[in-house]
């Protein structure tokens, strides 16, 4: 109990170092892309700037300052949430990520919930149905969906559902159904694998004496399996879910690219391959900022709701492992 | 138990596949019935055929010499890109599992924060950065996957020196080196085996992933993301195009995952998540 009350303190702590450290990348990225930054950034202005006007601009940006100091400045512009302005269209970055933002959260929420609805039944199947077919099953599925990759799923749903089919919308984002085939790319295998987690945590719950108790007073099959079986696992399947978080945003930079899905994601790819180094250097804040969120929530959660981790070191993070 | 068995074959099945794998990718100029630049416009977009076992695609060029030759790039860049993380998580996590408490903490610290980014958008925007070839998307990937492989090498050299048999040879007044060589790395290896076949097939979906962005092999070599990512103008048309390298892909991260599982199986669970 003792080191409870720094649980959250570390991991805050923890945080901000990631933070910091992501900054730092975010911050070299503009010096370590081939180019010199300043005539970049004026090139995509006029057609050819000419030496003076590259240097003059230079001192206006404080490129002539030492690394330091102008990440310093940097700093203070982003902590603003200044993020500069794209070298393609000139428009805010901050408010390029914010019109992105709401289609990056909507695919990433369907996705979550579908995620845990889909390893929840399979899990419970798996684990409680009583045949060994649905453990069979959920086995084969869960190494068939880690083998498809996120673009040849989302490709063949493309040409299984929705052009040949033409059930779905092929690509884009509007009405509901065009959210159908990015959440199923996003979130199957990820459910496929939390749903062979989930089977472990209920038959080590299952094999507990409470629950062989439950039984012998007579309990019905249900009212254990619900009350007490599932319940027992339910803590660290929620730290599970939490994590996969992370992973659902990691996934959105290929899934949005499969869809043309204009999230974040989408944007990021985008922004690397034409070189517009401050979009990039955003995204990356923005989306290393939710990912260090999630992470830091979902360990403090996991802190409170088992003493074990709390007393031993910080747990160790999530890592989307791709 | 059956289903033991059943997933015992299954990893020999795993590796039977992989093995045919890299060999069809060494062979694959010997055995292509094409050149798989060579297009004949005449013939775009054909179905299978008797000439052309698996269509042709929007050049005319020859499917199935494509992805034949395609098998020994994207498994290769594979390959190489998981050794790679390999070895850097190795130099990384080893010292922090048997350092003195200050560096290992300070080397802890480290894989903490390198995990804490999100690992597939910084390889994107890495290998964006460098001039996008397959060689590029390989150097993006190891660089932001040696920090899995740090923590858990990290996690497994500081289970494995708390053993017994380790103090004693420590009393015994054994060298480092060949503390680490004789018994470390033992106890490690069979679960290592494991995690670099799961991280092998993880890396081969993210290189071919990074080809399908545009940001890893360039057109015109053979590569399955980047045949995935032709595929998609002419999909309505000509479904071969996508569905040859998205076997190929999956049956490749497949036989990764089904080596893994039977391995899984024996070797004695350790480390977190693999």
């Amino acid at each position: 109990m003792r080191a409870k009350p720094w649980l959250a303190l570390r991991l805050l702590w923890r945080a901000a170092l990631a933070l910091g450290a992501a900054s730092v990348v975010a911050f070299l990225l503009l010096h370590l892309a081939p180019g010199d930054p300043a005539s970049m950034l004026l090139g995509s202005l006029s057609e050819s700037p000419s030496e003076e006007k590259i240097e003059a601009q230079r001192r206006i940006w404080g490129l002539d300052r030492s690394l330091p100091e102008q990440y310093r400045a940097w700093l203070s512009r982003v902590l603003r949430l200044d993020l500069g302005r794209s070298y393609r269209t000139g428009e805010p970055v901050a408010r390029m990520i914010f019109d992105r933002l709401p289609a990056t959260l909507e695919l990433a929420g369907t996705a979550f919930l579908f995620l845990v609805s889909l390893s929840l039944a399979l899990g419970m199947a798996a684990a409680l149905a009583g045949s060994p077919w649905w453990d069979r099953a959920g086995r084969i599925l869960a190494v068939l969906a880690c083998a498809v990759p996120h673009y040849a799923l989302g490709l063949l749903l493309i040409y299984g559902l929705a052009l040949s089919g033409g059930w779905f919308p092929v690509v884009g984002r509007g009405d509901p159904g065009a959210l159908v085939l990015p959440t199923i790319t996003l979130g199957l295998s990820a459910a496929a694998v939390q749903a062979r987690i989930l089977r472990a945590l209920l038959l080590e719950v299952l094999a507990q004496d409470f629950v062989r108790f439950a039984f012998a007073k007579g309990l019905r099959r249900r009212t254990v399996y619900l009350r007490h079986v599932l319940s027992g696992a339910l803590p660290r399947m929620l730290a599970l879910w939490g994590l996969s978080g992370g992973r659902l945003l990691g996934g959105a930079v290929i899934v949005e690219s499969v869809f043309a899905w204009p999230g974040l994601g989408k944007l990021g790819v985008e922004a690397v391959i034409a070189r517009d180094i401050p979009v990039v250097q955003g995204v990356l804040l923005f989306m290393t900022s939710a990912f260090v969120g999630v992470n830091t929530a979902v360990d403090w959660l996991e802190g409170r709701l088992s003493p074990r981790v709390a007393d031993a070191e910080v747990p160790g993070g999530g890592g989307d492992a791709f | 138990m059956p289903s033991e068995r059943i997933f015992r074959g299954m990893g020999i099945c795993g590796a039977i596949l992989l093995a045919v794998m890299m060999l069809i990718g060494v062979l694959a100029p010997w055995i292509s019935p094409h050149d798989p630049y060579r297009g004949d416009l005449a013939r775009r977009l054909e179905p299978p055929s008797r000439s052309y076992p698996l269509g042709t695609d929007a050049l005319g060029r020859c499917v199935a010499s494509r992805l034949l030759h395609a098998t020994g790039t994207s498994l290769g860049a594979a390959f190489a890109a998981s050794t790679a993380a390999l070895l850097l998580g190795a130099a990384v996590g080893i010292p922090a599992g048997l350092a003195p408490p200050g560096v290992a903490a300070l080397l802890a610290t480290t894989i903490d924060l390198a995990l804490a980014m999100p690992a597939l958008l910084l390889a994107v925007v890495l290998a964006g950065l460098m001039n996008p070839s397959l060689f590029s998307a390989a150097v993006a990937l190891a660089l932001v996957g040696w920090p899995w492989w740090a923590r858990w090498l990290r996690a497994m050299t500081r289970q494995a020196r708390h053993r017994e048999f380790v103090t004693a040879a420590v009393a015994l007044g054994l060298g480092g080196g060949r503390i680490l060589s004789h018994y470390l790395l033992p106890q490690i290896a069979p679960a290592a085996a494991v995690a670099f076949a799961v991280r092998t097939g993880a890396m081969l979906v993210a290189v071919s992933g990074l080809s399908y962005l545009g940001l890893g092999a360039q057109p015109p070599q053979p590569e399955w993301g980047r045949m995935l990512e032709e595929s998609r103008l002419h999909l309505g048309r000509a479904p071969w195009l996508l569905i040859a390298p998205a076997a190929a892909v999956s049956l490749c991260a497949g036989a990764c995952q089904m080596i893994a599982e039977s391995l899984r199986r024996r070797v004695p669970p350790g480390g977190r998540q693999t």
